[in-house]
């Protein structure tokens, strides 16, 4: 700050401290307020035209990105994994020579999206963001004229006030009248001053807001097209998809399931994807290792946490395609009830279901909360009823640690 | 850490040093190590999987609320005017369906299908790198109890205990380690072939879900056209809302609070 502004600062403060605390003779001009305030909005709106339309551009641009990127990675999935990268004789006949294939053409048709819509964001870029960029610019320069408008204000209010304190006064002195005077003079001058911004604001913001309808409209109709444009053509590009690999056909969870089968449950019959569950008991095993004897029971105990998850494991007698009915209808019509994931794929175990009312259940598994409202938990803890069904592929309620919250049921054994 | 868990590290940090000092020999299982390298790659792989699948989600998310401040924004600007042709109110609304019908409608298949899927999948490779770590610690424990009985085979002490008991230390040590080393070398080629049918159906999926909500985006925005004059699209067409654009822009600059004139 200059030092000019600065004594202009400090002689305004008492005024400013005045008006806020609306102490004395305050102007106040209801047209220019309104006007005011309408400026305000526009100044907030504009700017989060400008912020938004660029972060729509990003987010496109970052929505094609991930869909080849992911297409990348489970290329890498698909593809056979040799743990001897640098002996190509070493890779077995393995991975998904299809699925890599499937890969190139769809990011082939990512890619070419992307180069088609390059132009369509551009535009996005010049000519919206940009406009919008320099209506703020406008609008900050808008702004400043309303500060000094203000600061105006508060010198007018300030020298009327001190003017008739003197005139006021009953015996004047001589100093008196030399400043009565003085302020008789620049008070002439703030009144010149403060009318000229105030009439002018008055004059002028209310065109400026009609001049804003008037550039939003072509804006938003420019945006409207382009963005048409936009899903246009991702639409028209992604229908053409017409990769043998996929079944398009068949509804989305329907052929999913269809797909998958009973390969969760396989993965997880293996023992090393529990080891930290399963391997706490080969630990404690260890501890009692430390004190020699009894080896042959030791070895065979520390065989068992395999037995016991293949016990887990599911029966295999399913056929595929009743399996993925059952889990499709079952899953479907839970989302539709209770508009919200169904639970993950049930865990293989085995148990009835139709005890009695029991007050508590122990978690199985691990639970994370997917959702608001969902409760989590680990492995072990117990979890206090409030509501369950017969089904446990459905989600019950409980409460934990104060906690009240739905989980899936076939995470859970009833006590 | 307790005190026995302290002590264990000690010593295998021991066993370690000694070993690159050519002290104690190190047991090599390329078999194994083969496996742990095929597993390592998936992880990786399946890891960036995670993260570019829920990437994608969150794009979707950020352009549909983006594109709806943006319609909340263009109408509050419009004001009355908005409300007599209804181009902006319709636009609005579209947006907002679009945000709320579409992208919710789509959540819960995606997260089935696609992200928690991968997110399982992804969910073991901790159990499992606990149990690589606890073979690699077995396999310490193995090879320093062997160079135990070793050195008391060289060179027998006076107590003739010591010679079993090492022994006997040393045979239960391997018995542990072989455990775990063929469980891991049974399984974890299992693990690596299952990654394919396990998670093949998400990209399946995936795509699916980008055709339906590319053909609902589209459908909800042309909806939209209808309130807007016919030709206006050949106005945008020819750049005319574009000048039209800049010419308010410069009517904006003119005014004397704008610093024009």
């Amino acid at each position: 700050m200059s030092w000019k502004g600065f004594s202009k600062s400090v002689s305004r403060a008492p005024q400013t401290f005045k008006a806020k605390f609306n102490i004395g003779e305050n102007t106040k001009d209801p047209v220019y307020i309104d006007a005011e305030r309408r400026f305000q909005e526009l100044e907030t709106e504009t700017k989060k035209l400008h912020d938004e339309s660029k972060k729509y551009f990003d987010a496109i641009n970052s929505m094609l990105t991930h869909q080849i990127e992911f297409s990348k990675s489970i290329q890498e999935i698909y593809k056979p994994i040799s743990g001897r990268m640098s002996d190509p004789d070493s890779v077995i006949a393995e991975g998904n020579p299809e699925g890599i294939r499937a890969c190139e053409e769809y990011e082939a048709i990512v890619r070419d999206l992307q180069d088609t819509l390059s132009p369509e964001l551009e535009m996005i870029e010049t000519r919206i963001i940009k406009p919008a960029d320099e209506l703020l610019e406008i609008v900050k320069i808008i702004r400043k004229v309303l500060t000094k408008r203000q600061h105006k204000q508060l010198d007018f209010d300030r020298h009327r006030t001190a003017l008739k304190k003197l005139q006021d006064k009953k015996e004047k002195t001589l100093k008196d009248e030399k400043a009565l005077y003085k302020i008789e003079g620049e008070l002439e001058q703030a009144t010149q001053e403060f009318n000229y911004f105030n009439e002018l604001l008055k004059d002028e913001l209310p065109k400026l807001f009609k001049l804003e309808r008037e550039f939003i409209r072509p804006l938003f109709q420019s945006f409207y097209y382009m963005q048409l444009n936009v899903f246009y053509t991702l639409h028209e590009k992604m229908q053409a998809i017409n990769i043998g690999y996929f079944d398009l056909t068949l509804d989305v969870e329907e052929a999913f399931s269809k797909k998958r089968g009973d390969i969760q449950e396989q993965a997880e019959a293996l023992t090393i994807v529990h080891f930290r569950t399963s391997g706490n008991r080969a630990s404690n095993l260890n501890s009692r290792h430390n004190k020699y004897g009894k080896k042959a029971e030791e070895a065979k105990k520390y065989g068992k946490p395999a037995e016991s998850a293949a016990g887990e494991a599911p029966p295999p007698a399913y056929t595929a395609t009743t399996n993925a009915g059952e889990t499709s209808l079952g899953m479907s019509a839970i989302a539709k009830a209770k508009a919200k994931p169904p639970p993950p794929k049930p865990k293989p175990k085995a148990f009835a279901a139709a005890t009695p009312q029991v007050e508590t259940v122990t978690a199985l598994y691990d639970y994370e909360a997917q959702a608001e409202g969902d409760l989590s938990f680990s492995a072990g803890d117990v979890v206090e009823i409030i509501q369950r069904t017969g089904n446990e592929n459905e989600w019950w309620t409980g409460k934990l640690r104060g906690k009240t919250g739905q989980f899936p049921g076939n995470y859970v054994k009833i006590n | 850490m307790s005190w026995a868990g302290f002590k264990k590290t000690v010593n295998r940090a021991t066993t370690q040093v000694m070993m690159k000092a050519g002290q104690i020999e190190r047991t090599n299982d390329r078999e194994y190590e083969v496996e742990e390298r095929r597993f390592r790659v998936m992880e990786a792989a399946a890891n960036n999987l995670q993260k570019e699948a829920k990437g994608y989600l969150d794009s979707l998310r950020a352009m549909t609320a983006s594109q709806m401040r943006i319609a909340e924004t263009i109408d509050s600007f419009y004001g009355d005017s908005g409300a007599r042709d209804g181009v902006s109110r319709s636009y609005r609304q579209a947006v907002e369906e679009l945000d709320v019908e579409t992208i919710k409608a789509l959540d819960g298949p995606y997260r089935t299908t696609v992200l928690e899927p991968i997110s399982r999948f992804c969910a073991y490779f901790p159990d499992i790198n606990e149990c690589i770590k606890k073979r690699n610690n077995k396999l310490l424990d193995y090879d320093a109890l062997r160079n135990k009985v070793k050195k008391l085979v060289e060179k027998p002490d006076q107590d003739p205990t010591k010679l079993p008991r090492a022994e006997k230390e040393a045979q239960m040590a391997k018995e542990i380690y072989e455990a775990l080393n063929e469980q891991l070398q049974t399984e974890l080629p299992k693990l690596i072939e299952l990654r394919v049918p396990y998670l093949d159906p998400s990209f399946e999926a995936l795509v699916k879900i980008q055709l339906r909500f590319c053909a609902e985006a589209y459908s909800r925005m042309a909806q939209v056209q209808q309130y807007l004059d016919a030709n206006t699209r050949e106005e945008y067409a020819q750049g005319q809302l574009d000048s039209r654009v800049e010419q308010v822009l410069q009517e904006i600059r003119d005014l004397s609070i704008a610093g024009g004139a």
